[in-house]
């Protein structure tokens, strides 16, 4: 044997390695992760947590992209359709696995087009609105975790604070497509033996502001806020509008989103949003490994939610909640003086 | 039917039996058709270009050897079957194609087809081009502490050597030890001895007592390969491994290890309670060497040692120089640095770190001694296998390991004498595959659950996984020092054959003595 063979099989040895390690890298399991705020959006990233905390532990060689849409807030609709465009490029580009759809925009703008493809699938998370609605039923290329808001809790929790009346509920939120499937929920849920007060969505800072201080109800519930423009032409910050809310409301103000206390308010109920991303990314590692449970998981409904409370404000306004919520607030680092 | 036994990382038990008929092997096989396609084509290729080379007639050419070409056909063959097999047996992906990656390294060592610290390159570079780790677990061997001790240690190895400072202790030690060789022996075998409670990296003390043995032949004029020199080159080391296992500080795994034990047993065995229980084995080993060394390099009564002319060659050197001063003042910070880690805390590894910048600053060593005597393949080729090991760890495989292998045990029956067999056995098997350091904690990771449940003391199963772990059989195992010896040339100096056999019989030493401690460890109480 000469030397010709050695260099021969250390040349396919060499091509062998590039061509075999470069194939399975662009085989590799992909997952795009969609979401319908903005990257700056404070409920994306605590999503974005959950995901990498489940990303940390995972072992399985993965490509995994992010693109935020940014239409959480209200917009134009031709800022809608840009970033809708600029989505399925992006798609297109990555060819995802699996596309992980995270609130109601995701998946009414860009996901429900794959439903019923054989690629990529699609993985719901937090939906407000039913998933029938975006013609996922039966679909088997879809599953997901849809959101129940935990108005049971709050439901719950301002029966204790106003336990000598039966206090009214007004409700306010963003009109946008989480605000209009949230303010669903809200309808469809049995709130007996609150009465009902006002409700509204809104498209302006300002329109917020004129609820808010007309609202003559005992509790006002917070839906979703977001960034909301004014007639100016200025906007106002999503955390500037909870503040505010907290400050201006003659209503008890109760959030349903994570970052409600932490602006400023009193309290709030609200889905953990990086449980969620949790929950999504363990199911799209579920779905691509197919050794066990080949195929889609089971979709699940998450009832999850988290309490966040800032005991000084309560106080303000004379009220005491049992313990029991403020040591789950501590056990969940969100109890605030 | 054919079946195939596997090893099984990830699942449920240690052996898969494969059935090649099986449906799903031949569904794994099919989805993966583009990789027999890019052998197919490897193989066309191959052939084409031979054929087109035999045409022009330049077939002939310098001649290579059966096994270098089979070793090469393996390497290029065999990590894509392991992974597909891998795959088609339920194992992870990550599992599979780590164990491909594994395979190719050791065919890469076994058949000696490139330098020692390749392999270990390929293995890190392949696991960051797919993304089987991140680059932070990939690279950490290169970002570990461990990098500032080996260029420390290295480096004042070098200085040592080149200052004329080894020069000089080897001269004064000639002419104040007794003219037998036995005592040139001792002497190297006594330094690492003193060096290992110290110092717990056997590559690092090695190192240092190199230029001693270098400059010890040189002095003694003795003849290349010669028994006095392959002696010599035993002694030094064994001098530098055998007292490993015997002190928790003289061997880095074994510190790791012991924090695997109950915090009771930690405390019982950090210090020098260790060594007494080790006395048997340790005393045992060194009565062995020095049995094994007289036996295979007697002492011959060659000519009388010129003392005069070294005498001479003594009073020439003059006064201790700067450069000696200052490897001098490094050595013994080192050493005192090391010695005294409890009261400042401060890891031998940044020590080392300190030694490199009084050797830099000072102008000791210079940018070309830097380049030129610093064993940079060697670093390469430690912390290459620092990194593997890290990415093993991070897949979780190890774990994963022990997991599946438990049931393997059952055997060991609370028997002392089985359960050291056990150890022995799957030392050797995981040592077959990783280093030194590796091997013995995997080999720990995997017989720790076992000792509990069999009743036997912990500490137990860590020392013979300690003195198990240094045996070596293969080139590519010598990570316990072999390769460093044949890194830095010394094969040269000692016969490598003879030199391999002393290695045997000490294989066969650590087994006994381990063995015989058996009453020592009863009477101790901890049996």
């Amino acid at each position: 044997m000469t030397k010709l063979w050695k260099n021969l099989l250390i040349g396919a040895f060499l091509v062998a390695f590039v061509v075999l390690l470069g194939f399975f890298n662009a085989t590799k399991p992909r997952v795009l992760v969609l979401h319908s705020a903005g990257e700056e959006s404070s409920w994306a990233q605590q999503v974005d947590r959950g995901i990498r905390e489940v990303l940390d532990k995972n072992r399985r060689p993965l490509s995994v992209e992010w693109y935020y849409l940014g239409v959480d807030a209200p917009t134009t609709p031709r800022r809608v359709e840009e970033a809708k465009t600029g989505a399925h490029r992006a798609i297109a580009r990555f060819n995802p696995d699996i596309i992980i759809a995270v609130d109601d925009e995701a998946n009414s703008l860009v996901a429900r087009d794959y439903a019923g493809r054989s690629r990529p699938g699609i993985l719901y998370v937090s939906l407000n609105r039913p998933p029938e609605d975006y013609g996922y039923a039966g679909v088997s290329n879809v599953t997901g975790v849809a959101e129940h808001l935990p108005f049971a809790a709050v439901r719950d929790a301002v029966g204790v604070l106003f336990a000598d009346q039966v206090p009214r509920l007004a409700v306010v939120g963003v009109d946008n497509e989480t605000g209009r499937a949230e303010m669903a929920q809200v309808k469809a849920f049995d709130w007996t033996p609150l009465a009902d007060g006002a409700q509204a969505l809104v498209t302006t800072a300002e329109g917020w502001q004129e609820f808010v201080e007309n609202c003559d109800a005992e509790v006002l519930l917070v839906l979703g806020t977001h960034d909301l423009p004014t007639r100016e032409g200025g906007e106002m910050a999503a955390a500037e509008i909870n503040l505010w809310t907290q400050q201006n409301a003659r209503a008890l103000p109760v959030g349903t989103q994570v970052n409600f206390v932490e602006d400023g308010g009193a309290l709030s109920f609200s889905p953990p949003p990086d449980d969620y991303g949790a929950k999504a990314m363990r199911l799209a590692l579920d779905w691509l490994d197919t050794r066990d449970t080949p195929g889609a998981p089971p979709a699940m409904v998450s009832d999850h939610f988290e309490v966040a409370v800032r005991e000084a404000k309560l106080a303000g306004r004379g009220l005491v909640l049992p313990p029991i919520y403020l040591e789950a607030a501590r056990e969940n680092g969100t109890l605030f003086r | 039917m054919w079946r195939f036994l596997m090893p099984q990382l990830g699942g449920i038990s240690i052996y898969v039996a494969l059935d090649i008929m099986d449906v799903h092997f031949y569904e794994v096989t099919a989805a993966h058709w583009p990789v027999l396609a890019l052998f197919v084509v490897l193989g066309v290729g191959m052939g084409l270009v031979a054929g087109w080379w035999a045409r022009r007639g330049s077939l002939g050419g310098e001649k290579v050897s059966l096994k270098e070409l089979l070793g090469w056909l393996g390497v290029l063959l065999i990590p894509p079957l392991l992974y597909v097999l891998g795959v088609a047996s339920g194992l992870a992906v990550e599992a599979a194609i780590f164990a491909a990656m594994l395979g190719a390294a050791v065919l890469l060592w076994v058949f000696d087809l490139v330098e020692e610290f390749v392999p270990a390159l390929v293995a890190v570079v392949a696991t960051l081009f797919i993304g089987l780790a991140p680059a932070e677990v990939a690279l950490a061997g290169f970002s570990s502490p461990s990098l500032l001790l080996l260029l420390g240690v290295f480096a004042l190895s070098a200085v040592i050597s080149s200052s004329g400072l080894s020069y000089r202790i080897m001269l004064r030690l000639l002419l104040r030890l007794p003219d037998k060789p036995v005592w040139h022996q001792v002497t190297l075998l006594g330094m690492g001895y003193v060096l290992s409670p110290m110092m717990p990296s056997a590559n690092s003390r090695m190192s240092l007592l190199m230029p001693v043995f270098k400059d010890m032949v040189h002095g003694l004029k003795l003849p290349a390969r010669g028994p006095a020199a392959t002696a010599l080159l035993t002694a030094m080391f064994g001098g530098a491994l055998l007292f490993s296992p015997m002190m928790a500080t003289s061997k880095s795994s074994n510190i790791a290890a012991l924090n695997f034990l109950p915090p009771q047993v930690q405390a019982e065995f950090a210090g020098l309670f260790w060594l007494v229980a080790a006395l048997v084995a340790a005393v045992g080993m060194t009565v062995a060497h020095l049995f094994v060394m007289a036996r295979m390099f007697p002492s011959q009564n060659g000519a009388p040692l010129p003392r005069e002319h070294l005498e001479r060659q003594l009073s020439e050197m003059g006064a201790l120089k700067p450069a000696e001063w200052i490897a001098m003042a490094g050595f013994v910070f080192f050493l005192v640095g090391c010695a005294t880690v409890s009261w400042h805390q401060v890891k031998p590894a940044y020590l080392a770190g300190c030694v490199l910048l009084i050797l830099l600053l000072t102008g000791t060593l210079l940018r070309k001694d830097f380049q030129r005597q610093v064993d940079w393949p060697m670093i390469f080729f430690l912390l290459g296998m620092d990194s593997m090991m890290r990415i093993m760890d991070h897949l979780g495989l190890a774990q994963a390991l022990a997991a599946a292998s438990g049931q393997v045990y059952g055997f060991v029956d609370g028997r002392i004498g089985f359960f050291l067999l056990a150890t022995l056995l799957t030392t050797l098997a995981v040592r077959l595959v990783l280093p030194v350091t590796a091997g013995m904690l995997t080999s720990v990771i995997i017989l720790l659950p076992v000792a509990a449940v069999q009743e036997i003391h912990p500490w137990i199963c860590v020392f013979s996984a300690a003195v198990f772990s240094d045996i070596a059989f293969f080139r590519h195992q010598g990570t316990n020092g072999i390769l460093q010896i044949r890194s830095a040339g010394l094969f040269e100096v000692g016969d490598e054959r003879s030199f391999l056999r002393y290695n045997l019989w000490m294989n066969l030493a650590r087994v006994v003595f381990v063995y015989a401690s058996i009453p020592w460890w009863q009477w101790l109480g901890l049996l």
